[in-house]
This record gives C-alpha cells, sequence and structure tokens, in this order.
C-alpha cells in the first residue's frame, strides 16, 4: 500500500527544483518562464547506486542535469578511470543534444540520484516552437562545450 | 548460437506473439489503434495551437468548433451525394453489369475464350463490390461499438495527455530507458506524419478526381471519387483496382467514350500523385523499396483483407523500428557485459599481482 501510495503521490516533481534549475549552468540567463518551458518537455529520472546511465559506444540521444546525488564519468578501457565527478547543478551527455553520434565516456552513479534529461528530439522541437528559447539552451550547451574543450587542451599541454 | 542472436530471437517471437494477438482480438485491437492515433493527430493539434499562445480551453474549443464544421461540410457535400449516389448504383447494380457484359460483346465475337473469364469475374466483381457498398453504410453491432468506443478511448487519453507520458516514462526501466523512449518517438512520430500526409494525398486525390469526372460528365461522379480516391491509400495496388471501378461506372451511362475518358483522368491522376503528391508529402516518410511496399501490401490484404492494405505500410516501418532498435539494444548490452567483465579481470589480475 505504502509503495502504491508513493507511487502515485510521492514522486518528485520538476517544478520543485525550479530554483536549483536557475543556478545550473544549463539555464544560465534563463527567465521562469522559459525554465518552465524546457522543463515541460522534459524527464525526471531516479538512478540507485552503481547504476549505469550510459556506456561508452552507446548512441547518444540526451542530455542528463544533476538534480540530486552524484555522478562519474568515466573509462573502462581497459582499467577503470574517473575523468570527472559531477554533482547536483552539472549536467553531462550534452554532445547528445545537439549531435547523433555515440558516447565517448561512461557514466556510473554513485550515489541514489535524481537526474532531469532532455532528448535531442525534445530540443528539436524546442527550436521549432520557441527558438529564442532554444537559442539561449544552445548556447549555454555551446558554452560549456567550449569550456570544457579548453580545459581538456590545458590538461594535454601539461607536462 | 551466441547469446546476442538468442535473445534477437526471443524478441522476434515477442513480437510476433504481439501480432497473434492483435490478430485474434483484431476488433479491440484496430479500435485500441485507431484511438490511439485519433489521440496522436489531436494531441499534434492541440500542441501546436497552444505553441501558437492558445491556452488549452481556447485551443480545446477551437479543436472542437474546427471538427464540427469539417464534419458538417463532410456530411452535406460529400456524406451525403455520395450516399445518394450508393444508392441509386446498387439499384441500378444489375442492370448496369449487363450493360457492361453488352458492351464487351464485340470483344466476346473476337476472342470466344474471353466470354467465360469475363462472365465469371464480372459475377464476383458485382457480388463482392455491391455487398460492400450495402455494408458500407448498413449500421452493424461492430460499427456502433467503435463509433463509441473510439471517441471514449480518444477522449480518455486526451484527459490524461500531460501525465500519460510521464507515467509511460515512468514505467520503463533505467537500463531500457533512453533506448525505449527515442524509439517509441520515432513510432509515433512516423504514426503522426504518415496519417497527415496520407489523408492530404487522398483528400487532394479525391478533389481531383471529382473535378475531372465532372468534367467528363461520369454518372455517380462524387461516389467514384470518394472510391478512387480512397483505393489509391493502397499503394501501386490501389490504382489498378481503380480500372474495373472505372469501367463500371463509364458503363452506367456512356460506353467505351467515357471509360477511356475516365482511365485518363485515372491517369492524370496518377501523375499528379506521382509527381507532385508523393515527392511533397509521402516519399519522406515512407522510406522503402517499392518491391518491398507491392509485396507487404499484398501480404496485409491477404491476411486481414482491405485493413490490411492500408496499414501493411505503417506497420511495415514500424515492426522494422523496433527490430533494428532491439537489434542494435541488445548489441549494446553484449558491449556493455564485455567492458564490464574486462573490468573485472583487470582488478582480479591487479589484486592477485
Amino acid at each position: 500500500m505504502r509503495l502504491l501510495y508513493d507511487y502515485i503521490f510521492g514522486k518528485p516533481r520538476l517544478s520543485e527544483f525550479q530554483d536549483q534549475l536557475a543556478q545550473s549552468p544549463l539555464f544560465e540567463n534563463f527567465s521562469f518562464r522559459e525554465i518552465q518551458h524546457v522543463l515541460e518537455h522534459a524527464a525526471l529520472r531516479t538512478f540507485a547506486k552503481d547504476e549505469h546511465v550510459f556506456f561508452e559506444g552507446d548512441v547518444s540521444s540526451a542530455l542528463y542535469l544533476v538534480l540530486q546525488g552524484s555522478v562519474d564519468i568515466l573509462s573502462y578501457k581497459p582499467k577503470r578511470i574517473v575523468l570527472a565527478h559531477l554533482t547536483q547543478g552539472t549536467f553531462f551527455g550534452e554532445i547528445g543534444v545537439v549531435y547523433t553520434t555515440v558516447r565517448s565516456a561512461t557514466a556510473l552513479v554513485t550515489s541514489d540520484t535524481l537526474l532531469l534529461c532532455l532528448f535531442k528530439h525534445d530540443v528539436d522541437e524546442i527550436i521549432t516552437h520557441n527558438p529564442h528559447v532554444a537559442c539561449k539552451l544552445l548556447s549555454n550547451i555551446a558554452r560549456i562545450i567550449a569550456q570544457r574543450l579548453i580545459a581538456t587542451n590545458k590538461q594535454l599541454k601539461e607536462p | 548460437m551466441t547469446s546476442l542472436s538468442t535473445k534477437f530471437i526471443f524478441g522476434l517471437l515477442l513480437l510476433a506473439l504481439i501480432g497473434l494477438v492483435m490478430y485474434y482480438y483484431s476488433f479491440i485491437s484496430f479500435n485500441i489503434i485507431v484511438s490511439f492515433v485519433c489521440f496522436l493527430i489531436i494531441a499534434e493539434l492541440l500542441e501546436r495551437l497552444e505553441h501558437k499562445g492558445f491556452g488549452q480551453a481556447h485551443a480545446y474549443t477551437l479543436l472542437i468548433l474546427g471538427g464540427l464544421v469539417l464534419l458538417l461540410v463532410l456530411l452535406l457535400f460529400v456524406s451525403i451525394p455520395v450516399y445518394q449516389q450508393t444508392r441509386q448504383f446498387i439499384s441500378q447494380g444489375p442492370e448496369i453489369f449487363a450493360r457492361f457484359q453488352n458492351e464487351l460483346s464485340p470483344l466476346h465475337d473476337r476472342l470466344p475464350f474471353t466470354k467465360t473469364t469475363t462472365a465469371l469475374a464480372l459475377e464476383h466483381m458485382q457480388s463482392a463490390l455491391l455487398v460492400f457498398l450495402r455494408d458500407l453504410f448498413s449500421s452493424s453491432s461492430d460499427l456502433i461499438v467503435s463509433l463509441l468506443m473510439i471517441p471514449l478511448l480518444t477522449i480518455v487519453l486526451l484527459a490524461s495527455r500531460k501525465t500519460l507520458k510521464e507515467s509511460l516514462m515512468s514505467l520503463i526501466p533505467n537500463n531500457y530507458f533512453e533506448v525505449s523512449v527515442t524509439l517509441a518517438r520515432e513510432i509515433t512520430d512516423h504514426i503522426q506524419t504518415y496519417v497527415f500526409a496520407k489523408a492530404a494525398e487522398t483528400g487532394a486525390l479525391i478533389i481531383f478526381f471529382l473535378i475531372g469526372f465532372l468534367i467528363i460528365g461520369l454518372p455517380n461522379a462524387f461516389l467514384f471519387a470518394v472510391l478512387s480516391g480512397l483505393l489509391n491509400i493502397i499503394p501501386f495496388v490501389g490504382m489498378l483496382l481503380n480500372i474495373p471501378l472505372l469501367a463500371l461506372a463509364a458503363a452506367s451511362g456512356g460506353g467505351v467514350t467515357l471509360f477511356i475518358l475516365s482511365v485518363v483522368i485515372l491517369i492524370l491522376a496518377h501523375l499528379f500523385d506521382n509527381a507532385i503528391l508523393t515527392p511533397l508529402l509521402v516519399a519522406k516518410i515512407v522510406d522503402v523499396h517499392p518491391f518491398i511496399v507491392v509485396v507487404v501490401t499484398l501480404v496485409g490484404g491477404e491476411i486481414i483483407g482491405f485493413i490490411g492494405f492500408i496499414i501493411a505500410i505503417p506497420a511495415y516501418v514500424i515492426a522494422k523500428t523496433i527490430l533494428v532498435g532491439l537489434y542494435e539494444y541488445l548489441k549494446a548490452v553484449q558491449r556493455h557485459e564485455t567492458l564490464l567483465a574486462h573490468e573485472k579481470n583487470y582488478e582480479q589480475q591487479n589484486t592477485q599481482g
């Protein structure tokens, strides 16, 4: 009975995370209404500790934003190397919404985690119906990709 | 046998089982599928209106008003003339068939062996066509149940429109999530665009046929324009099925000249469809080889009759999408297992070392 109650009433709602989302780099310069517009297309997923969100080589079609918990981005070739440790407010898998390719790394949940998931087709829909919001969203994604590229270049140059 | 192929065969069997259950409960399946398609179309229209700045209540009101106007137009300008002309055609049926046989008598004189064949074909066609037309307007219990069930199911689905996606998504386990959502999206997109494109194509062709038939003075032009347009839904085969139908129509008043003229209209409609409508509306959606289109359509028609002709292509594309998705998913699972096994081995070697 408790399980049924939790299933119906206990599920977290995206609107509960509105303030937290406003702080995320993904929604920088977004108004409350614009965030709401993106959230209409997004979905919430709960992952248990040690569950994989995706694996290296999988077809990428979605972006994930960490709402609660933490996620490790790692490579398994051949041993496990942690490339990044992501916590609340950060996002990963962003290449999947701008370019259809395969995942370049694996995402492993390191504690019980709540993720916001935005698919490529949802972003395409935002582009069609609300280009102004899509522009802001894609601009933020491009900025983060550029920052990560600069950081990687720096790491490679370091002796 | 590898584990991938075993799993794939299991997936295939599961799909076949679902297909079999749907075939055995075809009436319920048909109603559910039609309701779901109606829901997808109305939901898409609602979403477009909402994105244009209409509130939910205004969007619903606008759609209901639009639907009522469309129904009224269809009733006054299509259904009533078609109904009247169908009644007329049924009452004149035997006479028209006899006249048609007379028109063919010069052919029988030259080629006597065609006499029995055409007589048999005409007899078969007469019974099939007249029974089809009679059934079309007779109120059977199935039709009444469908007329009640489809709007009811569509309304139920529309009422939970905002939460339906979320509820369905929550049922998917995490490891199938991304692949299932992408596949489901691909399938619903395909259904929506296919239905919109086919409806637009059929509507344009009915208007084309009607104008052509009215110009050449074909009797019962409304009835034959609607029938010819609807037959076009069946890929390739539909246009061929139109020829005997038009021959019959011409035989009801006008003879060989009218038949030739109506075939000219049919060819022009075919050109209009292939040169303008199909490239504009359908080609991008149905990216299937013409040979497969013909085979799949015939198989669909053989299994479930007239409805099979119509749904064969979308059903084939959906089944293909699911199978390709399933295969890709199983391949990905195998790759995940290999990755994890490699890491485990590496850790074990390191511990032992």
